[in-house]
């Protein structure tokens, strides 16, 4: 066999090329093991890159990266110990085995929690951002509030005061614990059921009563069905419907903030079956391949409207799904509050690059304490503390999403329009209702000697006060003016004019264009003014024209 | 800016403009190189304009309309996406949302119903839903209509069904003039932007004037164009109709029958005064489009035309549309189920 001849030619060609060059020469197999044992030895295979170089293609950490020329070196490789592949590298196995599915599940990802469901410290728990006292009170104010606020909307919907409305009972802590942990200024897109959240962020009830009323204070002009708050002035994206179609777009505001270097995250929550929806799948991907510094949160509340959890996945829930994006995810006991704010807290700095400082001691984002604007100055990866290499690591990958799954109930209906009786049993509800995540922090508040009875009552009585008052404060406002129903379609003509040679309207009043009105909008609005000022019996009394 | 070069639909396209005296030399381009020309012009005016899509970057796009770009601008601001629509769509809404202008591609319009949830209910509704806070400057562009021999799934219109959707500005370009100056027109808009090309007209060359290669040239939204005057009768129609309306209109001129053709260029908005003007000369009005006739473009151009220009017509609205099925595949059917100058010259001549 004429080995060496084409051992001297191996160089030159191809792999391909070598193996037609040995079956035309007849070689045997075991002429042919030997060469590529030869070649194998002396072929330089692919080297893996550096940890922490930026990748050109942001692949996530433990897959090479294949630029142009690795992507051809990898194709001819002839190493044997591991396949070479656009994807990455992958190592072989001579083990015929399928992972996951019924048969051989992945373990369970446990949940992470730091207070028990009796309200007291989970002992050894991981601490790394400890509640003050004024940092419990005011979140327990809040989740007290909320649960208050909650109850009384829902009971004032049944009264016929608006159309609809839908609590977060069961999830207080996952608001507001979230919503502590988080800065100002970053961009929530929530759901439906993160009313805690604006309220953390000083929505007022005033403002809460407005949106549920429609009225004329309302900031956004009655256009919405009630609960779809939306307040740029919070950073509070306005709710849309449609089930996780919020989730890109958290992903691509992330992106415009690292485009921008913004130290800020985007955040967005969903539900256990909104994750089911192909914007999920897509927002998950997504962010890890671009890196974005988005936030995942999914409150599973184990329901969907009537679908129970089981019948949602056959997977390990949402946070089984993250690191198979390759997106850094933890399970949190959604009812414990100081658990999911500690999470997010170290979410947040992992989402923005900043490494997980969890065990370090001074150098801690406290959001919380951020100034009124909210805008935190970026701190370089936690300094000393333990973790070494691994959070070293992290802090070298740079900004990327952060999944957070926060297991909970949800204690009360999917909404007005619902009776979950129907679908799961009074003693299930019960049973949650005792485990109720307000109460749980009261205790353990109780057992730091940091509240007690009276002050309990005092704050529902005054809260209780407060959204009657709001209520009936709303009421009084009138609706907004029909004149307003055909403004905002399009944007200003001011806004155009800010580009420089812009994109003139043809046509059309300076003033009308000035309200975003294009001609045809503004004829509209003038013929059903006109109509409404001739026949005032079909205009609603409480709808003013102007 | 600079006011003197947004033209009048009336003026013809080699009217001398105003205060600036332009040479009259008029060189060629490509419809491909008019949009690759804009994008490459309004990357560069603006560093919050980037453009994303499937092969858009390292590929040099589907159709080669992003070519070179990726070289210019980097990664940061020409995106190859992974496949999916609704993904990378609700991406750039997001991102649009917090400031950025995206231009997201669709390799064909046809693709983009994976993701018309994201441009309809998040893209166009969400300055309205909340009350002028949010906006949403986004270009969203892409082949649409049908190209040749790419069947059902690839040939589909979509002009009729963004353009009536309230928050959207649908624009449909015909020529290299209209490429670049609605582009631009679109990218420096702060609305959403519907952009539909087609593909046939990508290596289609037109003459253009050294104003069109101006890089502030934009074009106003809204406004239609008249191609060619006429008395007889009004052609109205988009994008590669325009085309077959102008040699309709060659051949008609032989047997002394004048068409005026107008190239719509907005669909949303819609250009009525144009169209009632010409109606008011003419008293007689065809609507040309690709697409399937019911609740097609031509259906509210009869609409309109009924309700505003009764009295002027001397003939019923006609319109030349595709045929009522999904696109066949053999080249025999397509062009069968497709408006040919000829379906468009019988037309003019049953009402002439």
């Amino acid at each position: 066999m004429h080995l060496s001849a084409l051992g001297a030619a191996r160089h030159k060609r191809g792999l391909s090329e070598l193996l037609c060059a040995l079956r035309a020469h007849a070689a045997t197999q075991s002429d042919v093991l030997a060469l590529l044992r030869h070649a194998s030895a002396t072929v330089a295979p692919c080297q893996p890159r550096s940890e922490g170089a930026p990748s050109r293609s942001g692949l996530a950490r433990g897959y090479t990266v294949s630029t142009r020329s690795e992507s051809v070196a990898a194709a001819r490789s002839t190493v044997d110990s591991y396949l070479e592949v656009p994807g990455g590298r992958v190592p072989y196995t001579a083990e015929l085995r399928f992972l996951g599915g019924p048969d051989a599940p992945i373990p369970t990802m446990p949940c992470y929690r730091t207070i028990d469901s009796t309200g007291q410290d989970v002992p050894g728990a991981h601490i790394p951002h400890p509640l003050s006292q004024d940092l419990a009170l005011r979140m327990y104010g809040a989740m007290a509030r909320l649960q208050t606020m909650d109850t009384m909307f829902y009971e004032a919907q049944r009264q016929g005061r608006f159309s609809f409305y839908l609590t977060c009972q069961g999830e207080e802590a996952t608001n507001i614990g979230s919503a502590a942990g988080l800065a100002n200024n970053d961009m929530v897109f929530a759901q439906y059921r993160e009313q805690g959240v604006l309220l953390w962020r000083g929505y007022s009830l005033d403002q809460f009563a407005n949106q549920l009323l429609g009225n004329a204070l309302e900031p956004g002009k009655g256009r919405q069905m009630p609960i779809h708050y939306g307040s740029p002035e919070h950073a509070y994206q306005t709710i849309s419907s449609p089930l996780a179609t919020q989730m890109p777009h958290a992903v691509g505001t992330a992106y415009a903030y690292k485009m921008d270097r913004q130290p800020r995250v985007a955040v967005t929550y969903f539900g256990d079956g909104a994750s089911s929806e192909g914007d999920a799948h897509a927002a998950f991907n997504f962010a890890a391949v671009l890196g974005a510094p988005c936030l995942f949160v999914c409150r599973n509340n184990g329901y969907a409207i009537s679908t129970p959890a089981h019948e949602q996945y056959k997977g390990d829930g949402i946070a089984g799904r993250g690191p198979m994006y390759g997106i850094p995810s933890i399970r949190v006991d959604g009812g414990d509050v100081r658990a999911v704010y500690n999470a997010v807290v170290e979410a947040r700095r992992r989402a923005l690059g900043l490494g997980l400082g969890g065990q370090s001691g001074g150098q801690q984002q406290h959001p919380h304490k951020g100034g009124a604007g909210g805008g935190l100055v970026m701190e370089p990866a936690a300094a000393g503390g333990g973790g070494g290499a691994g959070q070293a690591a992290a802090a070298a990958a740079g900004p990327g999403p952060v999944l957070i799954e926060c297991m909970s109930y949800r204690s009360g209906h999917h909404s007005t329009s619902d009776d979950s009786t129907r679908y799961r049993t009074s003693e299930e509800m019960r049973a949650w209702r005792a485990r109720d995540p307000v109460a749980r922090f009261r205790s353990w508040l109780g057992a730091q000697g940091w509240w007690d009875e009276v002050r309990e009552a005092e704050l529902r009585r005054s809260t209780r006060q407060e959204v009657l008052a709001a209520l009936d404060r709303a009421a009084q406002v009138p609706k907004p003016p029909l004149s307003d129903m055909f403004t905002d379609v399009y944007a200003p003509m001011a806004a155009t004019a800010a580009g420089g040679g812009g994109a003139a309207v043809a046509a059309g009043s300076g003033e009308g264009l000035g309200l975003g009105l294009l001609p045809h909008l503004a004829e509209q609005r003038e013929a059903t003014l006109e109509f409404a000022r001739r026949h005032p019996g079909v205009c609603p009394p409480d709808v003013p024209l102007r | 800016m600079l006011p003197a070069l947004v033209r009048s639909a009336r003026n013809g396209l080699f009217t001398k403009v105003g205060v600036r005296g332009f040479a009259s030399q008029v060189s060629e381009m490509t419809v491909r190189d008019a949009l690759n020309s804009a994008l490459d012009e309004e990357l560069a005016r603006d560093d919050k304009v980037y453009v994303l899509g499937e092969e858009v970057g390292e590929y040099q796009g589907a159709y080669k309309i992003t070519r070179g770009l990726l070289q210019k601008y980097g990664p940061d601001r020409v995106k190859d996406t992974p496949i999916t629509e609704a993904g990378f769509t609700g991406i750039a809404v997001g991102s649009a949302f917090a400031g950025l202008r995206p231009v997201c591609e669709f390799m064909t319009w046809n693709f983009a119903m994976q993701a018309i949830d994201q441009i309809i209910n998040s893209a166009a509704k969400t300055l309205y839903m909340s009350a002028g806070q949010i906006n949403c400057p986004i270009v969203f562009r892409g082949p649409n209509g049908a190209a040749a021999g790419v069947a059902a799934q690839h040939s589909q219109c979509f002009a009729a069904w963004y353009s009536s959707v309230p928050g959207l500005k649908v624009l449909a370009p015909y020529d290299a003039e209209d490429a670049r100056g609605l582009m631009k027109a679109a990218i420096r808009d702060p609305d959403p932007v519907v952009f539909l090309e087609n593909e046939i007209l990508y290596g289609q060359a037109f003459p253009v004037t050294p104003q069109v290669l101006d890089k502030d040239f934009v074009l106003p939204i809204g406004k239609a164009k008249v191609m060619r005057e006429g008395k007889h009768v009004t052609l109205v129609s988009f994008s590669k109709m325009v085309g077959y309306c102008l040699k309709a209109a060659e051949q008609l001129a032989k047997e002394g029958i004048e068409c005026e053709v107008i190239n719509l260029r907005s669909i949303k908005p819609l250009d009525r005064d144009t169209l009632l003007a010409s109606v008011k000369k003419t008293h007689k009005i065809i609507s040309v489009e690709e697409g399937w006739p019911q609740c097609g473009v031509g259906s509210e151009i009869s609409a309109v035309m009924m309700e505003l220009a009764f009295d002027e017509l001397d003939a019923p609205v006609l319109r030349v549309t595709g045929a009522e099925v999904p696109m066949p595949y053999a080249a025999n059917l397509e062009a069968a189920a497709l408006p040919q100058i000829d379906d468009i010259i019988k037309a003019v001549k049953s009402i002439a």
